[in-house]
C-alpha cells in the first residue's frame, strides 16, 4: 500500500501545533488493532516509505518553534525542535512549558510517550473504503443552507 | 459542501470490493449500503424494501414531515401506539437522559426548532426559546405505547439515524446476507466482514486530513462534529439547559454493538464524561476536545497517525 508520510508535508510551525493535537488526556495509548483483534493494522503511518512528493521541499536543518493550545485552565505552549533531512524528521525533542499543574502532566505524558505522537495524513493519500466525518453527514440541511444563502444574498 | 468521497478512492487492489452496492439519497442524507457475501438476486425488490423500511420509520420519527407521528405528538396529547422497533429505542433514550442528567433528550425538538432548526430550516432564532420539558412531567412510556400528557414535540435525532441504520442492517441479514455494511453518513454499522473495513477518521477541522483509520469488521462507528451542521450561534448539538450549543467538544467517534448505542453515546459525549456513559452502555470512542487535544479508550479499533522512527 503506497503512502508518504505525514510529516515530510508540513513546516516545523504547523508540526510543532499538530504535535501538541497529540496531548492525550491520560495517556491512553492506541493499540493499532483491528477490530476484535482479527487483525492488525501495521500500515499507515508505521512505515517511512515515501511516493513521489507533491509539492513541497523542506531545507535540511534542525528547527525550534513553541506552539500555543487553550486547555480548559488557560492557555500553554509547549516548545518543539526537530531535525529535517530530505524532508523528513530524524530527530526531535520536546520542552515542557505548561503552567497549570494538570498540563504540565500532559505535556510530560506526551514528551514522553514521543513516538506516538499524533499527525494528520491526508485523506487523498491512504487506503480507505470509506471516511467517517461530518462533512458527509445531511445533505439535506446543508442544501436547504445553500437554498437559504442563495435567497439572502443581495 | 462538495462531498470528499472522491478524495477517498482506494488505491490498492487489496481492498475489499462488495459484491454489490448501493448509493442513494434518503432521509435528508446520503446512504450506503455494500454486501460483500452475494449480490442480490433481485436488486430492485431489495431497494424497494429498505426505501419503504427507511420511509416508515421516517413517517413515525421524524418532525420535518407534516404527516408523521411525531408531528402529531406536537399537536395533541394523549396515547400514541408506536411499532414495535419504539420500545428499545425508548429504552435507549431513558437510559440516556437518566445518565446524563436530563441533558440528552427527546424532548428537545421544540428549543431545536426556536434556534432555527425547524421543520422548514428557517435557521433564524426566536427571541423567546422553549423550556424543555423534564421526561417525566410529560412523557410516560409502556412498551410501544407513548402517553403525553401535554403536546410535545420530540425529536430522535440523537440515536435515531444510527438505530434505522441497525434497522436496515436487520433486513439486509433477513435476506440472507452474511456480510454487509450500511452507512448512513455518520452511522455506520458492519455485520461479518471477513475483511475491516477501513475508515478514515476525517479531522473536524480540515476534511482533506484524517486523525486515524478504523477498522471495523462486525461492530458499528458513528461519528460527530456539528460545526458542519451550524447556523447563526448554533449547530444542531443544543443544551437543554444553556439553551447554547455545546462548545468545549469539537468531535466525537464511538464504536459500539449496534449503531443505536453508538450514535447514542456519541451524543452523550458532548455533555457528560465516558465513565458516565459506560455506566449504562458499553463502548468505545475518539474525543476531540475544543483545544484540539484527544481523548480516547485503549481499545478503540484505530491507528492513530504515529510515527515509527522519529
Amino acid at each position: 500500500m503506497e503512502e508518504s508520510t505525514g510529516h515530510t508535508k508540513q513546516i516545523v510551525a504547523t508540526l510543532a501545533v499538530l504535535i501538541i493535537v497529540a496531548v492525550i488526556a491520560g495517556g491512553a495509548v492506541v493499540a493499532g488493532r483491528g477490530d476484535e483483534g482479527a487483525s492488525t493494522s501495521t500500515d499507515t503511518g508505521a512505515r517511512t516509505t515515501q511516493t513521489a512528493n507533491q509539492n513541497a521541499t523542506y531545507q535540511d536543518g534542525t528547527y525550534q518553534a513553541t506552539g500555543g493550545y487553550m486547555t480548559p485552565a488557560g492557555s500553554e505552549t509547549i516548545a518543539v525542535s526537530v531535525t529535517l533531512q530530505d524532508g523528513v524528521v530524524t530527530d526531535t525533542s520536546a520542552t515542557n512549558q505548561a503552567t497549570d499543574a494538570e498540563a504540565k502532566q500532559n505535556q510530560q505524558d506526551f514528551i514522553d510517550n514521543y513516538k506516538q505522537k499524533v499527525i494528520g495524513k491526508k485523506l487523498s493519500q491512504i487506503s480507505l473504503d470509506r471516511v467517517s466525518g461530518s462533512s458527509l453527514t445531511s445533505q439535506g440541511f446543508n442544501n436547504a443552507i445553500q437554498q437559504i444563502r442563495d435567497k439572502a444574498e443581495v | 459542501m462538495p462531498s470528499s468521497k472522491s478524495a477517498i478512492k482506494p488505491k490498492s487492489s487489496n481492498v475489499t470490493e462488495p459484491a454489490w452496492q448501493w448509493t442513494f439519497e434518503a432521509i435528508g442524507t446520503e446512504w450506503w449500503i455494500g454486501l460483500y457475501d452475494f449480490a442480490p438476486a433481485n436488486p430492485a425488490t431489495l431497494q424497494a424494501k429498505i426505501t419503504a423500511l427507511i420511509n416508515e420509520f421516517d413517517s413515525t420519527y421524524s418532525r420535518f414531515r407534516p404527516d408523521s407521528l411525531v408531528t402529531k405528538m406536537s399537536q395533541q396529547a394523549g396515547a400514541y401506539y408506536l411499532p414495535q422497533n419504539a420500545e428499545l429505542l425508548m429504552s435507549v433514550y431513558r437510559r440516556l437522559y437518566d445518565c446524563t442528567d436530563g441533558l440528552v433528550t427527546p424532548l428537545v425538538g421544540q428549543l431545536l426548532v426556536d434556534t432555527g432548526y425547524d421543520a422548514t430550516y428557517s435557521l433564524a432564532a426566536k427571541t423567546e426559546l422553549s423550556r424543555v420539558p423534564a421526561w417525566d412531567n410529560v412523557l410516560s412510556v409502556s412498551g410501544t405505547t407513548l402517553r403525553l400528557t401535554s403536546p410535545a414535540l420530540l425529536d430522535f435525532g440523537a440515536a435515531g439515524k444510527g438505530y434505522l441504520a441497525d434497522l436496515v442492517a436487520d433486513e439486509l441479514q433477513k435476506e440472507g446476507h452474511r456480510q454487509l455494511c450500511v452507512d448512513a453518513s455518520g452511522d455506520m454499522v458492519c455485520r461479518g466482514l471477513d475483511q475491516p473495513l477501513r475508515i478514515g477518521l476525517e479531522d473536524p477541522g480540515d476534511s482533506t486530513q484524517a486523525l486515524g483509520v478504523a477498522q471495523i469488521s462486525n461492530r458499528a462507528l458513528c461519528g460527530s462534529a456539528p460545526n458542519r451542521r451550524a447556523w447563526g450561534d448554533y449547530h444542531h448539538i443544543i443544551d437543554p439547559q444553556t439553551k447554547q450549543s455545546v462548545q468545549n467538544v469539537r468531535a466525537v467517534w464511538t464504536v459500539a454493538d449496534t449503531a443505536l448505542v453508538a450514535d447514542a453515546v456519541a451524543t452523550g459525549l458532548f455533555f457528560a464524561s465516558p465513565e458516565t456513559l459506560r455506566e449504562q452502555f458499553e463502548f468505545e470512542y475518539v474525543v476531540v476536545h475544543a483545544d484540539g487535544s484527544l481523548q480516547y479508550s485503549s481499545r478503540f479499533p484505530a491507528t492513530l497517525f504515529t510515527e515509527e522512527s522519529v
